[in-house]
């Protein structure tokens, strides 16, 4: 028999427990402004620059590769509602940086280009130098941290992986993390910005640890005397909703007994984080209406209906500031065509 | 075909990707070692491997080489045909024809061990490769051998398929989107000492796309005769080339089985 191998690793798939995050720059920076009493804070789940391309993991389509101009054409978009936003601190999911479905476009770089953010930070939360699947190819995918100072101390935290799978599957699937950088603003102290992007399809509890884990990462940071933000998709909806499971866009079967989109038994996930944290969209204002705070859909014929991207803070967040972009009526930009996730944003009080 | 298929063809695939590269017959042993050399297999004498082809001399001066699991799904044949013998070199040119639709199309799915996505447009597709080669005796147990060939495709019908962006697969594979490969390589076999032989090899890749082109190959491998019909190697290939994601080096360990029949000398 007549094997190449490459290492007990020899895909690349595997993170270290703690390790540095991949730094970036803008290659040209824009003036940096003295720190404003607001910071303007900002989370999307960018889908991998995708759109709304029809691929085959949501089973409305069967796409899997882009082609370069089709990802540039989709940054520009994502490039525009950040611009016209214009936050100070921007967190993305599903950010990649050297996939083959994305024509290997650094999205990271490229927004740093492209926007009047100056630095970033990046943790793969999916890479692979070649996934054996659904002709996937390479993949790089995660999370990451742009704002326009300087980022210091940027650390991918590995989280709980999903425990109900096989060896071979978990070698080569999501590994989930929880990127922090500290926000150095000029003469005015630092904010810590936790990044994250939690488990979807898990059913023997892991999205519940992974919670835990960023919430004790939280307690931590906060602990130690800082100023913490957490953005991010956290897959999780808020206490207090309306619906829990029977979503109209899922169009994939379920397999067997488990169904991602049934949340009837995570309804008090996401109790402590309120508890503990101020959200950005308090469970007040979502209990009156939870429909303005929907932040994703799978189905672009459709509108946004369940929120699972999140802000928190142990400081404030100005009342009233934050806004669920869904629209142009909210927000001022269509959305619907640029993720299957809507982008929040709120001001943040500078201590 | 159920995912546990589709994983083995995969697997198979792979194995013969990199276990098929080269192997061919020393004149100083029955068994072929892993670097492609002018000589061909005696008449009626064979060689197989659980992954590598089958060889077999047609005739003293024509050598077959088949896959004969892989014909099941992509039939391909390549004849290697010994032109003669002069002042110590041996010249030979080794020509195949395959016709790898079925595999591709079956590795164009979703699911575990698809490695093309299921919205690829995959035409009738007919390969064809072609070797010159050149073989010399330096010292009684020693061989230089001097290779130049190219492969490519005929598509019949709209062709989408996507690169497999792996060392190795990448320029392997390149000529199933229509594209031309080029290689060039110089190897060096020989006895180290009784049961043992070893090979040097070195190729350089060339492939015809607009931005990732060039690939160099270097093999290191030490081939054990255990006995008249079986033995083992284990080296290593080094390899540099340029990807689609960019430039990149490996390393990877070689471990091979092969069993020979036939006559012997």
């Amino acid at each position: 028999m007549h094997l190449a191998l490459s290492g007990c690793d020899p895909f690349h798939t595997e993170f270290e427990a703690v390790e540095p995050a991949q730094m970036y720059a803008a290659s040209a920076q824009s003036l940096s402004e003295e720190v404003p009493g607001e910071l303007v804070v900002m989370t999307w789940n960018i889908k991998f620059g995708g759109g709304r391309i029809d691929f085959f993991f949501d089973c409305h389509g069967d796409r899997v590769l882009m082609g370069k101009s089709e990802v540039v054409q989709n940054l520009e978009g994502l490039a525009a509602k950040i611009n016209q936003v214009s936050p100070d601190i921007l967190v993305l999911n599903e950010v990649d940086v050297g996939s083959k479905r994305s024509a290997y476009v650094d999205m990271v770089q490229w927004l740093l280009d492209h926007t009047a953010l100056n630095h970033g930070a990046y943790a793969s939360q999916w890479k692979a130098d070649f996934i054996p699947s659904d002709g996937l190819g390479r993949v790089d995918s995660g999370n990451a941290i742009l704002s326009r100072w300087p980022l210091t101390g940027a650390t991918r935290i590995a989280l709980s992986l999903i425990g109900e799978q096989d060896a071979l599957t978990q070698h080569f699937y999501l590994k989930r993390n929880l990127l922090h950088a500290e926000v150095a603003l000029p003469e005015a102290g630092a904010v810590r910005v936790l990044a994250t992007h939690l488990s979807a399809y898990s059913s023997d509890g892991t999205k519940k640890t992974q919670i835990d884990e960023v919430k004790s990462w939280m307690d931590t940071f906060v602990g130690a005397g800082e100023h913490v933000i957490l953005a991010g998709d956290l897959n999780a909806i808020p206490p207090g909703s309306w619906k829990l499971k029977g979503f109209a866009d899922e169009a994939c079967p379920a397999e067997g007994p488990f169904d991602a989109g049934d949340f009837s038994a995570e309804t008090d996930w996401l109790d402590a984080l309120y508890a503990d944290f101020s959200p950005a969209v308090t469970l007040d204002e979502y209990a009156r209406n939870n429909l303005p705070h929907f932040t994703h859909t799978t189905d672009k014929e459709g509108f946004w209906n369940r929120k699972l991207d999140y802000l928190f803070t142990n400081g404030a967040f100005v009342d009233g500031s934050s806004l669920t972009h869904q629209a142009s009526w909210s927000g001022g930009m269509p959305t619907m065509p640029l993720s299957d996730h809507a982008p929040m944003s709120v001001r943040w009080v500078v201590p | 075909m159920g995912g546990s298929m589709r994983r083995m063809v995969s697997f198979l695939v792979v194995c013969i990707v990199l276990g098929g590269a080269s192997p061919a017959l020393s004149e100083h042993a029955r068994f072929s070692l892993p670097v492609e050399v002018a000589d061909t297999l005696p008449e009626g004498v064979g060689q197989i491997g659980l992954f590598q082809p089958l060889r077999y001399g047609l005739t003293d001066s024509v050598e077959l080489i088949a896959h004969p699991l892989l014909s099941l799904v992509a039939p391909a044949a390549d004849f290697k045909v010994r032109w003669g013998q002069w002042g110590g070199w041996t010249v030979s040119s080794l020509s195949g024809v395959s016709f790898p639709t079925g595999l591709v199309s079956l590795l164009a799915c979703e699911g575990t061990g698809c490695i093309y996505p299921q919205d690829a447009e995959i035409p009738f597709l007919i390969g064809f490769k072609s070797e010159l080669l050149a073989s010399f005796s330096m010292l009684e147990a020693l061989r230089g051998t001097f290779r130049l060939g190219g492969k490519s495709a005929v598509a019949l019908g709209d062709n989408t398929l996507p690169s497999v962006d792996l060392p190795l697969a990448y320029t392997r594979f390149a000529h199933l989107r229509e594209h031309v490969a080029l290689w060039a390589g110089l190897g060096l076999d020989g006895r180290i000492w009784g049961p043992l032989w070893f090979v040097l090899d070195v190729d350089g890749w060339w492939v015809s796309e607009s931005d990732a082109q060039f690939a160099l190959e270097q093999t290191g491998t030490v081939l054990w005769q255990i006995s008249e019909g079986f033995a083992l190697q284990a080296g290593w290939m080094l390899i540099w080339g340029e990807y689609p994601y960019g430039d990149e080096w490996r390393v990877l360990p070689l471990i091979d089985a092969l069993w020979a029949f036939g006559p012997t000398d």
